[in-house]
């Protein structure tokens, strides 16, 4: 019988730990910034001009994808987790600025996250923050959240005003889009006593290329199975600076 | 011991959690601030429409001989509205399903092009600058903010708290009343043709069906399958509550049949059904004029005393 409690009392230690960082004097906050680009430029929504690797030329108008679970590992796949969704717009440059607070020192080699919002949040009520359905990503007339929402235009779109629109989300079954993306850095990342910050870059350009998305023939993908062949490239177009 | 450190735990996970809009001071308050909107038409692009509008309250909040829903600016749509009643214990929300938490399907007609055609950035600008709904939420609210969240938490508070539950069904099975002989043998009519999808006591099922009509040539509704791409849910819709059936024609999810008869002629009917109909429907092998007009007279039954009519589910703007 006691060793049920015993059993218990270390189940419930356990997740306290995983729940809340322990208030330890090292802990650190680690600056995390994700920027999107296309080939590897900056300032992506409005007036640039872009080369797919099919010739077409586009513009973009709207770029934001949900990232949940982002987590700094250790080498021995532990890791410290941050518990909110994460909302990236491209149009908001401080909507990248993330801070992961009081990370226990140590060694870090990797960050892992999913791209997209776990199917607990996209069936549950609303929320504020990241999660507002006011941000424009949760969907109105399918179901749960817009995971990647890429907008723009280009004249080999077969669509009213030439648009482009890619909105991908999906969370239940057959068809689960989120996807998961995990960053080894060159240099692991050390956290001890200085201020650490990691840069994370998402290059639509390289993700677009990667899908092989031919714009005269796929102008717009708004519909759950037609979004996981997108998904499914996604990690590659994501690149940490170490 | 033990105890202190599950709620520890609790603590820890609850402060580590994104705010939920749903802490609120009072929820009689609550479901006023959702009455208010619900009947507030300048939530629309134009101002001209509100939720009331298409779901009227002497109508079980159906729209009342209307096949299909109007919008603003003259826009209609490709469903019927559907009555809102007994809404908790729904676990999806419209025809296809495309909501699964009530609070949250709000966004479908305020956003809706054929429907209140708004944003959600201007429905929150229009509440927030409204002195009616500062005073709610100061009252709300410790810090008497007004957002998106609250809004929809709003809706669902008041669109949540109708209930049917005052029919001569429910004084039948309280044992108030005795059916007549008509009412009776529909009732067990019903019991074997019908309640399969519409279980009792709230005639309904958390399912979705395909009832066998042929697809609308000019809507071609595919039903379920838009939002989930499973071929399966093809022409799938959700099955829906048949109380108050009475004052909520026209019927079917495009609202294509107005009169009763032509429903039970439909489901009576094997050779109307087309091959793509639930087994549920199809296992029905005819229905006689006598059965169907006892079913209907059963159905009749249905219809509540008291929510036409609450004060509690008002238009508070009337006079």
């Amino acid at each position: 019988m006691w060793i049920q409690h015993i059993i218990l009392l270390c189940c419930v230690v356990l997740g306290v730990l995983g729940s809340r960082q322990p208030a330890s004097a090292q802990g650190r906050s680690v600056q995390l910034d994700f920027t999107v680009m296309v080939h590897g430029k900056s300032d992506v929504v409005g007036s640039g001009r872009y080369i797919n690797r099919l010739g077409q030329t586009f513009t973009l108008s709207a770029v934001k994808y949900y990232l949940g679970h982002l987590t700094l590992e250790r080498a021995d796949g532990s890791g410290h987790f941050l518990a909110d969704h994460v909302l990236i717009d491209a149009e908001d440059s401080t909507s990248g600025r993330v801070t992961l607070r009081d990370v226990p020192s140590g060694t870090y080699p990797a960050l892992t996250f999913m791209v997209g919002v776990d199917s607990i949040h996209n069936t549950g009520g609303p929320l504020e923050g990241a999660l507002d359905p006011l941000n424009g990503m949760y969907w109105t007339w399918a179901t749960g959240f817009i995971f990647v929402k890429v907008e723009g235009s280009s004249p080999s779109s077969t669509q009213p005003k030439n648009v482009l629109e890619y909105h991908l989300g999906g969370f239940a079954h057959p068809y689960q889009n989120m996807r998961w993306v995990t960053l080894r850095f060159t240099t692991p990342l050390v956290v001890g006593t200085v201020a650490e910050s990691l840069g994370v870059t998402f290059d639509v350009g390289t993700w677009l290329d990667a899908c092989n998305i031919d714009f005269a023939l796929q102008p717009t993908v708004t519909d759950v199975r037609s979004a996981g062949p997108m998904m499914d490239h996604i990690s590659s177009a994501f690149r940490a600076n170490r | 011991m033990i105890a202190a450190l599950v709620v520890i735990v609790l603590v820890a996970r609850s402060t580590s959690r994104t705010h939920n809009p749903s802490v609120v001071q009072s929820t009689d308050t609550l479901r006023e601030f959702g009455r208010y909107l619900f009947y507030d038409a300048t939530l629309s692009v134009d101002s001209s429409t509100s939720c009331g509008t298409c779901h009227q309250q002497f109508a079980a909040f159906a729209h009342i001989d209307h096949a299909v829903s109007h919008g603003v600016l003259g826009r209609i749509g490709t469903r019927n509205v559907p009555a809102l009643q007994n809404l908790q214990q729904q676990t999806s929300f419209m025809w296809d399903g495309a909501f699964e938490h009530l609070a949250m399907q709000s966004i479908n007609p305020l956003t809706g092009h054929a429907e209140m055609g708004s944003t959600l950035p201007d429905v929150l600008a229009r509440v927030a600058r409204n002195p009616r709904y500062q005073q709610l939420a100061s009252q709300l609210y410790d810090d008497t903010q007004i957002t998106i969240p609250r809004i929809l938490e709003a809706l669902a508070a008041f669109t949540g708290s109708i209930v049917s539950r005052s029919s001569r069904y429910d004084a039948m099975r309280d044992g108030k009343l005795v059916f007549n002989e008509n009412e009776q043998r529909g009732l067990d009519e019903f019991r074997t043709h019908c309640a399969s999808c519409h279980a009792e006591p709230y005639f309904m099922s958390n399912d979705f069906a395909s009832n066998g009509l042929p697809p609308d040539t000019a809507m071609v509704d595919v039903g379920r399958y838009r939002v989930t791409q499973r071929e399966e849910d093809r022409y799938r819709f959700r099955v829906p509550s048949l109380r108050n059936i009475a004052i909520t024609f026209p019927y079917m999810h495009d609202g294509r049949f107005r009169r009763l008869r032509d429903v039970l002629d439909h489901y009576g009917s094997p050779s109307k059904h087309t091959p793509y109909a639930d087994s549920r429907v199809t296992s029905i092998a005819g229905l006689s004029d006598v059965e169907r007009k006892d079913i209907i007279a059963f159905l009749l039954t249905l219809t509540d005393t008291l929510l036409p009519r609450e004060p509690r589910y008002r238009d508070p703007y009337l006079p």
